[in-house]
């Protein structure tokens, strides 16, 4: 049995709690998420997807339930277990890049580490194997205003990746990106979690960038809808299903409106 | 690198943001020096007048309130542009000690550079004020000494204001995660506002009130108080929610097709509500200052000291007023950014902007000097004051306001003109 990587025990977000206007953003989420899984979230247009990604991730915490990240509760922890936690066991990436323009490219990677006060050589050496599986490596010395979209996502999953997640957390990593860059990218996350065993949580809208995952949940007015397995089926196929679980939603409302 | 290297890299990689908190530590500094010398003097001998007169004791403080101000705004606006590091580092598994660290350091560094400097132009620009001084109090002494005690009052006052800063800082950094930082728009929630709650049109009738006040009482400066104050607080209401008010209804109702005019007063009013609390402590400080200068007229020491702390506390508000505006302009670039995606021209930016940042001090300077105009104009017809007193206070009143508003103007062209100019990037 794989082991439990995220875990979500009856989940609930709400922010202005204590104004006029609380909005709930989620409600009630229980859900699983196990080690070397690829876990995509969908949904519509402010149906909590970023906030449940989030939450799941230490960014945000619960307003209600736990949530435990590789069997630690994430309330419980102090700022500084946070921090260690994150470095260990995470990865962020994130629509906008967040890159430092100030720093070049190969200082932006190094960021995590360095703050870590890891040695010189070991950084140079990570970066070297990092950029490599990237086709970055010749960027090193430009700064992140002179690279492409596509390039700077890039510079920006390097970034994650360079201590080791366990996890990787991507809020719509492909947003920016045309469809060959988001394809480039979704391709490197699959072997990522195929031959390395990463775990992938990721948001998106797109059903096509959601199909190169292996579970999707579906969530809607901050709950889980439905929730989809990959297994067996090709990516073909589960692209389909992907489909037409959003397809529901717009064919409900024209139903609505020839009723 | 470690997080004293990141924090150095940092800050000379990013020279317009260290320069601009140093500047104002420079200048905060310099005018530190400057008033302590002014006070401390004994060759003036405001010493003795300081420990006796009221007044003197409360415009030094109302000075030394202002400067606390200023690196108030000036911290807030540092803490924007770090946004976007603080939130690298939460990502990178930093916590609260390592992210507050880093900007202690930063701060710490700069300290190091610009307060040495800030002691050494103050000297300079103290003996200066001494020259002037002592010139007018025929006073045969040499302007290049300067008491030891404003050094120390300097470093006095640092040392209480900075380890405030450093805890604002460490506050910051508790009370925003990585979610919040991701979206820095909603960084700022909205407070609620220092002025008294009235309709907005309420605020004509308390600035008319002033007015009228002004022409029916007999022609005193003993009598004017009131009328400043009430002026002051009708102005303040005027700028800080009736015009904003009027500018949205009028964006709303009448300029919907005035490409240009919608966007522009649109930001002005923006602007002018979130400058809601340092507006109204300068319409406040503008009129009372005055107010006070001109009534202690006839005692020359305490008058010039009133005309020195008036001077600065302008300085001072007008620079406070330009790093609140920069980190306005700093949260604004993305909405500007969809404009120009959406259509909107270059040379179209460049009017609205023009238009903004003109009515934003324009506005500043006239409400205010309205009153001022009036108030001197009746005190020059009664010969209480002179027409040279008269042109000095307009000089001083509007001199600052319009370098910083060149200064902002300039700023807003470099950090999003010159951007677009460039291209828009991805992000």
């Amino acid at each position: 049995m794989s082991k439990e990587m995220i875990k979500a025990e009856h989940v609930s977000k709400i922010y202005g709690l204590g104004s006029k206007h609380p909005y709930q953003a989620l409600n009630d989420i229980t859900l699983t998420i196990n080690e070397g899984e690829f876990v995509c979230i969908m949904g519509p247009s402010g149906a909590g997807k970023s906030t449940l990604l989030n939450v799941l991730t230490t960014i945000d915490f619960p307003t209600k339930g736990k949530v435990f990240i590789d069997g630690e509760e994430t309330r419980t922890l102090s700022s500084h277990q946070v921090g260690q936690l994150c470095y260990e066991l995470l990865g962020f990436i994130f629509q906008n890049f967040n890159l430092l323009d100030a720093l070049t490219v190969k200082e932006n990677i190094a960021v995590p580490l360095s703050l870590a006060s890891v040695n010189r050589q070991e950084i140079d050496e990570r970066i070297i194997s990092i950029t490599s599986k990237l086709n970055i490596e010749k960027l090193l010395e430009k700064y992140p205003y002179e690279c492409s979209g596509g390039q700077r996502q890039r510079i920006a999953i390097a970034r994650a990746l360079i201590n080791h997640p366990k996890i990787i957390v991507a809020d719509e990593p492909t947003g920016n990106l045309d469809s060959a860059n988001s394809h480039e990218v979704l391709d490197f996350f699959s072997k990522l979690n195929t031959e390395e065993g990463v775990t992938i949580l990721m948001v998106t809208h797109d059903p096509l960038i959601a199909s190169y995952s292996s579970k999707l949940l579906y969530i809607k007015d901050g709950m889980i809808e439905h929730t989809i397995h990959k297994e067996a089926l090709e990516q073909r196929d589960y692209f389909y299903r992907i489909v037409d679980i959003n397809s529901n939603e717009a064919q409900s409302y024209f139903m609505k409106e020839m009723q | 690198m470690g997080l004293v290297h990141f924090a150095y890299i940092m800050l000379i990689r990013k020279k317009q943001e260290s320069w601009a908190y140093g500047f104002m530590l420079l200048f905060l500094t310099m005018t530190t020096v400057v008033l302590s010398d002014v006070v401390d003097n004994p060759y003036i001998g405001y010493k003795e007048a300081f420990s006796s007169h009221f007044l003197i004791t409360l415009i030094v403080f109302i000075v030394l309130c202002f400067s606390s101000f200023m690196l108030y705004f000036a911290n807030d606006a540092f803490l924007q542009f770090k946004s976007e590091e603080l939130l690298i580092m939460g990502m990178s598994g930093q916590g609260f000690l390592a992210i507050t660290s880093y900007l202690w350091l930063q701060i710490m560094m700069l300290l190091m550079i610009f307060l040495p400097l800030g002691l050494c132009v103050g000297y300079f620009l103290a003996v200066g004020v001494n020259k002037i001084m002592y010139l007018f109090l025929h006073i045969p002494a040499s302007p290049f000494f300067q008491p030891l005690h404003c050094f120390l009052y300097t470093g006095l006052f640092f040392l209480i204001l900075i380890p405030v800063i450093l805890l604002l800082d460490a506050g910051f950094v508790y009370r925003h995660n990585i979610a919040d930082l991701l979206h820095q728009d909603h960084i700022k929630k909205d407070t609620t506002v220092v002025m008294l709650h009235l309709p907005s049109t309420a605020y004509i009738i308390v600035a008319l009130l002033a007015i009228i006040m002004f022409l029916t009482m007999p022609i005193s400066i003993e009598n004017y108080a009131m009328p400043c104050l009430i002026g002051a607080l009708g102005c303040a209401g005027l700028l800080v929610k009736t015009i904003p008010h009027l500018l949205k209804k009028l964006t709303s109702q009448r300029m919907i097709n005035h490409k240009i005019a919608l966007v522009s007063m649109s930001f002005l009013s923006d602007a002018l509500t979130k400058a809601k609390h340092i507006i109204t402590i300068y319409c406040i400080t503008t009129l009372m200052m005055i107010h006070m200068m001109i009534s202690m007229k006839d005692a020359l020491r305490e008058s010039l000291v009133a005309a020195h702390a008036y001077v600065v506390a302008s300085l001072l508000l007008s620079v406070s007023l330009m790093y609140l505006y920069r980190s306005l302009i700093l949260k604004r670039k993305m909405a500007i950014i969809n404009l120009y995606k959406v259509g909107y021209m270059l040379d179209q930016f460049k009017k609205i902007i023009k238009q903004e940042v003109v009515g934003f001090f324009g506005l500043l300077i006239a409400l205010p000097g309205l009153y001022i105009i009036i108030m001197l104009l009746l005190l020059l017809m009664n010969h209480t004051i002179s027409l040279s007193f008269v042109m000095i206070v307009m000089v001083t009143n509007i001199l600052p306001p319009v370098i910083m508003a060149l200064m902002t103007w300039r700023y807003y062209r470099q950090s999003i003109i010159a951007e677009l100019e460039e291209g828009v990037k991805d992000e």
